[in-house]
C-alpha cells in the first residue's frame, strides 16, 4: 500500500503549521502535499494532487469548510478541523465523521490518526445527508431575507427590510423604495417575493410589493380602485382588482 | 303554525343577522353594534316611551303649523316617517361616522341634497295628478316655498350629522393614536428582551477563544516572542468582555479597547497582513454606548471584509456630529456585494438601537463599487 498522503486547508497561516507540525509527530509517514488557505483552494488542490485526505476547517471566508467537502465529494477522506462547536461535534459523532479539535492535544490526534489509518483504505464515504445539518447547525440563518444590497450610483447599500416602505418592479430589476429615499436591487420581484417574509410583506400589484407595517390607510374610491398609504412617503400604491381581497371593505 | 312561531326561529335569525355583521363591519363597528344592541334590549320600554312622547308632540306641532295638515291621523303618520328618518340619520352619524366625514360626506351631501330635491318634485307632481290640477297653476312663489323649506331642513340635518361624525371621528382617532401608542410601547419592550436574549447567544462565542488558544499553542510550541504579546491581548479581550455580557451600558473607550485587543489578536493571527488605524478623541472615550455593537461591526469587517483577501486595513474612529455620537468601521476588504444576506449580527445591533433609541439612533452600512465597506452607528449623545 502506498503512503498516506493529505492536504491541509485553514485560513490562518499559523494554524496549518500547528497541524502540520503536530501531524508530523502522531503520523510520521503521512506526506502533505499542499496547504490550501480556503475552501476553494482546498477543492482546487484535492483535484489536482489527489490525496488520500483532506483536513478542512469548518470556517474559512468565501467557500467554507462545508461547501468545499460537498464538492470534495468522495474524492478524498475528509477530516473536519474545527475549533470548539458542541452541535458540530455532536453531529460529527452521531454521523461517524472524523473531526480533529482545535487545539489539538498530541492524544487525541493520535487516536485520530490510528482511525484514519485504518479507514484510508476503503473508498471515502458520501457526506451529503450530514452536510445539510451541519451548515444548517453552524450558520445559523434566519428564515427570510434581512438585509438587501441596493446599489446607488457606485455605492451599494445594505438596507434592512424593515426600513422599505415598498419595491416596484423596474425592468430587470426591482427598486427598493425607503423613508429616506430609492436604490436599485439586482433582483426581480418575483425573487425578492419569495425570500421576503409573507408575514410582513404583500404583492398588491403585478409590479409591487408593500410592507404592510409601513401602510398607514388604505383608500377606496367610488369605482373600487384602492390606494395605500404611506408612511413618511407622499406618492401613493395603487392596488390592483387581483389583489384587492386582501385589504377588506373598511 | 307560521313560521316566526316555531321554536327558536328569533334566535336563529338573530344568530344569522350576527353573522352578517361580524362580516360586514371592521371589529370596532362590530363591538360598537353590540353594545347598541345590549342597550336597546335592557331598556328597550324606556326608549320606546321617548320615542312616542317625542312622535306625539312632533304631531301637535305638525297640526299647528298654519295651513298644514288638516286631520290628526294624517299628521300622526307625517310625524312617524320623519321621526324614523331622524333616528335612522342619527344612528348612522353615530356609528357610521366613518361614512359622515371628509370625502365620503361631501358625495353624501350631493346625494342628500339631490333625494330630498327629487322628493319635493315627486310630491309636486303626485299632488297635480292626484287632484287633476295643471302645472300652470303650481304658483311658482309656492314651488320656491317648498323647494326652499326643503333645502334649509336638508342643510340642517346635515350640519347636525356631520359634526356629530366629526366629533366621533376625532374621537375614534385619539383612542386610536392611544392604542397605537400602547402597542409601539409593548413591541419595543419586546424587542429588547428579544435582542438581550440574543446578545447572550451570540456573545457566548467559543470558536474565537478555541482557534485564538491554538493560534497561542503554536506559538508557545515554536518559542515565538509573539507568544506573549497574543496572550497579552486574548487576557485585555476577555477582561472587557466578559463583564460586558450583563452589562446595559457601556463606554465607548471601554468598546473601542475590546475592538483593539480583538484586532491586535486577528494581526498577530493573519500574519501581520492587517493595519489597524483607531481615532477615539478623549472626550468621546467617557460617552455611554451600548455594549457589543462596535465588536460586531469590527468582526464583520474582519470576517466579511478582510479576511478573504487575507490582508487590508480596518479603522474605527468616532466623533460628536450635532448632539450624537458617530461611530465609523471602515476597511478596504472584498466590500459587501459578496456575502450577507440573512445575517443575525447585524440585525442584532439593529434591533437594539432601535429598542434602546427608537428613531434618534441609526445604522448605515455601504460598499464603494471596487470593494471597501464603511458601516457607521449614530447614536444621541
Amino acid at each position: 500500500m502506498k503512503n498516506a498522503t493529505a492536504i491541509i486547508a485553514d485560513d490562518e497561516p499559523m494554524l496549518r503549521k500547528q497541524l502540520r507540525a503536530a501531524l508530523a509527530q502522531a503520523w510520521p509517514e503521512l506526506e502533505i502535499l499542499a496547504e490550501a488557505a480556503n475552501g476553494a483552494e482546498a477543492v482546487n488542490a484535492v483535484r489536482e494532487h489527489r490525496p488520500s485526505l483532506v483536513f478542512l476547517d469548518i470556517e474559512m471566508p468565501g467557500m467554507n469548510g462545508l461547501e468545499a467537502a460537498q464538492a470534495i465529494g468522495e474524492q478524498a477522506h475528509v477530516v473536519f478541523v474545527t475549533a470548539y462547536d458542541r452541535y458540530a461535534v455532536e453531529a460529527f459523532e452521531r454521523g461517524a465523521v472524523d473531526y480533529v479539535l482545535k487545539p489539538a492535544s498530541m492524544e487525541r490526534l493520535a487516536e485520530t490518526a490510528r482511525r484514519l489509518r485504518a479507514r484510508i483504505g476503503s473508498p471515502a464515504p458520501a457526506l451529503d445527508s450530514i452536510l445539510g445539518e451541519l451548515a444548517r447547525r453552524i450558520a445559523p440563518t434566519s428564515d427570510h431575507l434581512q438585509w438587501l444590497q441596493a446599489s446607488l450610483g457606485n455605492t451599494i447599500k445594505l438596507i434592512n427590510v424593515d426600513d422599505v416602505s415598498y419595491f416596484q418592479s423596474d425592468t430587470k430589476y426591482t427598486r427598493v423604495v425607503t423613508r429616506d429615499g430609492e436604490a436599485l436591487v439586482k433582483k426581480t420581484l418575483r425573487e425578492l417575493s419569495s425570500e421576503l417574509d409573507p408575514r410582513h410583506f404583500w404583492q398588491v400589484h403585478r409590479g409591487t410589493i408593500v410592507n404592510i407595517r409601513s401602510i398607514t390607510s388604505v383608500s377606496s374610491d367610488d369605482t373600487g380602485r384602492r390606494e395605500i398609504t404611506l408612511k413618511d412617503r407622499t406618492e401613493k400604491v395603487e392596488v390592483s382588482r387581483t389583489f384587492a381581497h386582501l385589504f377588506k371593505a373598511s | 303554525m307560521p313560521v316566526f312561531r316555531q321554536p327558536g326561529f328569533w334566535k336563529r335569525l338573530e344568530a344569522r343577522g350576527d353573522a352578517w355583521a361580524a362580516k360586514r363591519l371592521s371589529p370596532d363597528e362590530f363591538a360598537e353594534a353590540v353594545d347598541l344592541d345590549r342597550r336597546l334590549k335592557a331598556n328597550w320600554v324606556r326608549w320606546l316611551l321617548w320615542y312616542f312622547a317625542g312622535i306625539v308632540l312632533f304631531t301637535i306641532g305638525l297640526m299647528l303649523i298654519k295651513g298644514g295638515f288638516d286631520s290628526w291621523p294624517t299628521a300622526f303618520l307625517m310625524a312617524n316617517l320623519l321621526g324614523m328618518c331622524g333616528v335612522v340619520f342619527m344612528l348612522s352619524a353615530w356609528y357610521g361616522y366613518r361614512k359622515w366625514t371628509g370625502a365620503r360626506a361631501r358625495r353624501n351631501f350631493v346625494l342628500f341634497v339631490g333625494a330630498i330635491l327629487l322628493g319635493g318634485a315627486g310630491g309636486i307632481v303626485g299632488d297635480m295628478l292626484a287632484n287633476h290640477r295643471p302645472l300652470a297653476e303650481m304658483v311658482p312663489e309656492k314651488m320656491s316655498t317648498i323647494a326652499g323649506t326643503a333645502l334649509m331642513m336638508a342643510f340642517v340635518a346635515f350640519a347636525l350629522i356631520t359634526s356629530i361624525a366629526n366629533l366621533r371621528q376625532r374621537d375614534s382617532n385619539q383612542r386610536m393614536a392611544l392604542l397605537k401608542g400602547e402597542a409601539e410601547r409593548e413591541r419595543l419592550a419586546r424587542q429588547t428582551l428579544q435582542a438581550e436574549l440574543k446578545l447572550l447567544q451570540a456573545q457566548v462565542e467559543p470558536h474565537f477563544l478555541f482557534n485564538t488558544l491554538a493560534n497561542v499553542r503554536y506559538l508557545v510550541q515554536t518559542n515565538s516572542p509573539d507568544a506573549l504579546a497574543m496572550l497579552d491581548h486574548l487576557i485585555a479581550y476577555l477582561r472587557t468582555a466578559l463583564p460586558e455580557i450583563r452589562s446595559e451600558s457601556s463606554t465607548l473607550g471601554r468598546e473601542a479597547e475590546l475592538a483593539r485587543a480583538y484586532l491586535e489578536i486577528m494581526r498577530l493571527r493573519m500574519g501581520g497582513e492587517l493595519r489597524i488605524e483607531i481615532s477615539v478623541p478623549e472626550v468621546l472615550a467617557r460617552a455611554p454606548f451600548p455594549p457589543l455593537m462596535l465588536i460586531t461591526l469590527v468582526e464583520n469587517a474582519i470576517k466579511h471584509g478582510v479576511a478573504p483577501l487575507a490582508k487590508g486595513n480596518v479603522s474605527i474612529s468616532a466623533r460628536a456630529v450635532e448632539g450624537r455620537i458617530e461611530v465609523v468601521v471602515e476597511d478596504d476588504g472584498r466590500g459587501i456585494a459578496g456575502a450577507v444576506g440573512r445575517g443575525v449580527g447585524l440585525t442584532n445591533v439593529r434591533d437594539r438601537l432601535a429598542a434602546l433609541f427608537g428613531e434618534g439612533a441609526r445604522l448605515d452600512l455601504e460598499s464603494r463599487e471596487g470593494g471597501g465597506t464603511r458601516a457607521r452607528i449614530v447614536v444621541p449623545e
